[in-house]
């Protein structure tokens, strides 16, 4: 240890000096059953208050150096001054986490560490630990003692050692078992003696703890993560189009909101499957030409930012919406952590309480809506680029946009039309007369 | 309800093959006669009148006209999976929005289904009224395709001169020119391979070359063809079929040669 040094973020303890009082113990991982060190924290005065909440095994994460971005840990010695310790980098980004713990006893004895990997430990339910056993075959039929469930445990060693170095723990055990276990006392003397007591898992209590969890971290995302998940379900159109067709509807009382919006662009997608191609180019082209004169008149005497927060307001998916999202990421934090067969069954009975559907519909929706407004989108894009070149053009048809038309044409025609077809298009047909001179028409009726 | 079953897929195999580089989409009219095709190509100098009379069928049953509207590239497509001599089976309703192709193969025991989505084509019938033509050569389809793609590597448009003592096709381009000419004669073992001139006054025409080579792509279908010249008229390209003929109508060059 003393020769590699890691910075570690422990739990507190009350007496000052913790070094004793972690222990690392290695357990098969709930999901993938790889051995996973975890930390137990065992503080050597049991303090009275040691409720079944205390949490006392730790989960250890690394939050890794970036190779691309190489630091070191500098680690001083807190001697004179009393500012808080403070690892120095490199960078100096990195000052406002928390200060290492203070293994280096001897005074004036600085220490550079290379890889700037910072461990964190991270209360840790043991419950999870224990629920691959409880939920397998041989035990999840019986009624056990929790010293008969521990010792039947494959890794039966590792918890006695836990239950050596930290005898609180099966008192922790067991009360966290109670949450999802269903109990028969045998002793019936005692309710205070542990070992009367026996377990055996109850599926429903297991479920109704778990979909909770899962409940209160959709809840409690951090808004970083919210940003990022309601920031997918954003209807399309962010930018300039946007602000044109927000713009649009308000210069039009009668439509509401981006209302307007959707709904020319739905009937733009149906025009679109029902392949009439023409109407729908003409509709499609009207429909850009009127955003970007918009585009160009309004947006100038509206600063840019809020303009851009108004639309993303009223494009954020209904909330109900966004919690089935954030259920659903919450869920997959869970997976890390749960058996795959408790896992997959957690998932169904959360869908059964807040179903998918209104979120897969929405996302239907919004497909369909993406793929009507990259249209206008691609144009609006390419038409600011042109109205920064110059501005005098106007918001007329340009170029561009008589030859993007011309190019789509010709690719739905080219699927249909044979080579020979295009290659005698080509032919110089001057001096020759139509044969609409030579034949007249025919009644239709013959 | 349109039923029709044609001996051998590659009449229409070749029919369609032929008209598909001149025609995009077209419509294909059944009624009880047979089936029948009339096209303009896009630019409306050509035009292709194809007819499969009903006794190229059997059976053949079409109770009311039918219209079928069709993209040729489409159906070449489908068509491409049929074997030559494989029995041929054409059905569609009364007021179809498919084609139906049935591909049976006689030797082995092999069915084919293939639907065809069609389509509305809004077109125009042009009468074309019996005409007297100036000149009319026959010759082997075989002879009238080499000398259309021989000449078009050196010009775009060809002059056909027709006068009693032959048939000379003449062209002259940016490298050079050159012309050929085909003397009236008959061949006694095997009459198609005879080249037949009637004519009542001398004829000179140009045509271009591009349109001549795609109508040759019809030459599979016959072994002679059949070409009708008249000042003023449209140059008449025919191959006969048996059981119907394929025609095709190019306009001639007029003033090109000021």
């Amino acid at each position: 240890m003393a020769s590699n040094p890691r910075v570690f973020i422990l739990p507190s303890s009350d007496n000052g000096d913790s070094s004793n009082e972690h222990t690392i113990l290695t357990f098969k991982h709930p999901n993938t059953n790889v051995p996973t060190r975890y930390l137990v924290h065992h503080p050597k005065t049991s303090s009275p208050s040691t409720s079944s909440s205390t949490p006392f095994i730790y989960e250890i994460l690394k939050v890794a150096n970036s190779p691309y971005a190489p630091r070191s840990w500098l680690i001083a010695p807190d001697t004179p001054p009393l500012s808080p310790p403070t690892p120095k980098t490199e960078d100096e980004e990195t000052t406002d986490k928390e200060a290492p713990p203070k293994e280096q006893e001897q005074e004036n004895q600085s220490l550079i560490i290379r890889d700037a990997h910072l461990y964190l430990t991270t209360p840790f339910d043991p419950l999870y630990l224990l629920l691959p056993h409880l939920s397998s075959q041989k035990t999840s039929r019986n009624f056990l003692t929790l010293d008969d469930l521990l010792e039947s445990h494959p890794e039966s060693t590792k918890w006695s050692t836990l239950q050596s170095i930290h005898p609180d723990s099966s008192k922790i055990l067991q009360s966290r078992l109670l949450s999802i276990c269903d109990t028969v006392s045998t002793g019936g003397d005692d309710d205070d003696d542990d070992s009367d007591q026996m377990f055996r898992l109850n599926q429903e209590k297991l479920y109704t703890l778990l979909i909770s969890r899962v409940e209160s971290v959709a809840k409690a995302l951090p808004s970083s993560l919210t940003k990022h998940i309601s920031k997918k379900l954003l209807k399309p159109i962010g930018t300039q189009a946007s602000i044109a067709w927000k713009r649009q509807s308000d210069i039009k009382p009668s439509g509401g909101g981006d209302g307007v919006i959707n709904d020319a662009e739905i009937e733009d997608q149906d025009e679109d499957t029902a392949q009439e191609v023409p109407v729908q180019e003409g509709a499609d082209s009207q429909l850009r030409r009127e955003a970007s004169k918009l585009n160009l008149e309004d947006t100038a005497d509206m600063p840019m930012e809020e303009a851009i927060n108004i639309v993303e307001e009223d494009l954020l998916p209904p909330p109900e919406i966004q919690y089935i999202c954030q259920l659903s990421h919450s869920l997959q934090f869970f997976q890390n952590y749960l058996p795959q067969g408790i896992y997959t069954s957690l998932s169904e009975r959360l869908n059964k309480i807040h179903p998918q559907e209104p979120l897969e519909k929405y996302m239907e929706e919004l497909k369909s809506l993406r793929a009507a407004a990259s249209a206008a989108l691609d144009f609006s894009m390419s038409h600011s680029k042109r109205t920064l070149e110059d501005l005098e053009a106007g918001g007329g048809k340009t170029k561009e946009d008589v030859e993007r038309e011309k190019k789509r044409k010709k690719k739905e025609e080219d699927a249909k039309t044979s080579s020979g077809v295009k290659k005698l298009a080509k032919v110089d047909t001057s001096g020759m007369m139509k044969m609409t001179s030579f034949f007249k028409k025919k009644d239709p009726k013959t | 309800m349109l039923e029709a079953r044609l001996e051998q897929a590659q009449i229409l195999k070749k029919v369609v093959e032929a008209i598909k580089d001149l025609v995009q989409d077209c419509n294909f009219d059944c009624n009880d006669a047979g089936i029948q095709l009339q096209a303009m190509d896009n630019s409306h100098v050509a035009l292709v009148s194809m007819k499969l009379g009903s006794e190229g069928f059997s059976p053949y049953r079409c109770d009311r006209n039918i219209a079928l509207g069709i993209n040729l590239n489409s159906l070449m497509k489908v068509l491409r999976a049929a074997a030559n001599d494989d029995l041929l089976t054409l059905k569609a309703e009364d007021q179809p929005d498919s084609l139906n192709l049935l591909f049976e193969s006689s030797s082995q025991d092999r069915l084919s289904e293939y639907d065809i989505k069609l389509m509305d084509i809004d077109q125009e019938h042009l009468g074309i009224p019996e005409t007297e033509y100036a000149a009319t050569i026959t010759l082997p389809s075989a002879e009238f395709q080499r000398i259309c793609r021989d000449l078009s590597a050196l010009s775009e448009s060809v002059s056909i001169e027709a006068t009693k003592d032959g048939v000379k096709f003449e062209c002259s381009g940016d490298i050079g020119n050159g012309s050929v000419t085909l003397r009236p004669h008959t061949n006694v073992e095997d009459d198609d391979k005879s080249t037949k001139i009637e004519l009542t006054e001398p004829v000179n025409l140009t045509f271009s070359l591009k349109y001549l080579v795609n109508f040759c792509k019809a030459s599979s279908l016959s072994a002679t063809v059949k070409l009708c010249l008249s000042n003023e008229v449209p140059l008449l390209v025919e191959y006969q079929m048996g059981v119907g003929y394929l025609r095709f109508y190019l306009a001639p060059k007029i003033g090109d040669e000021e």
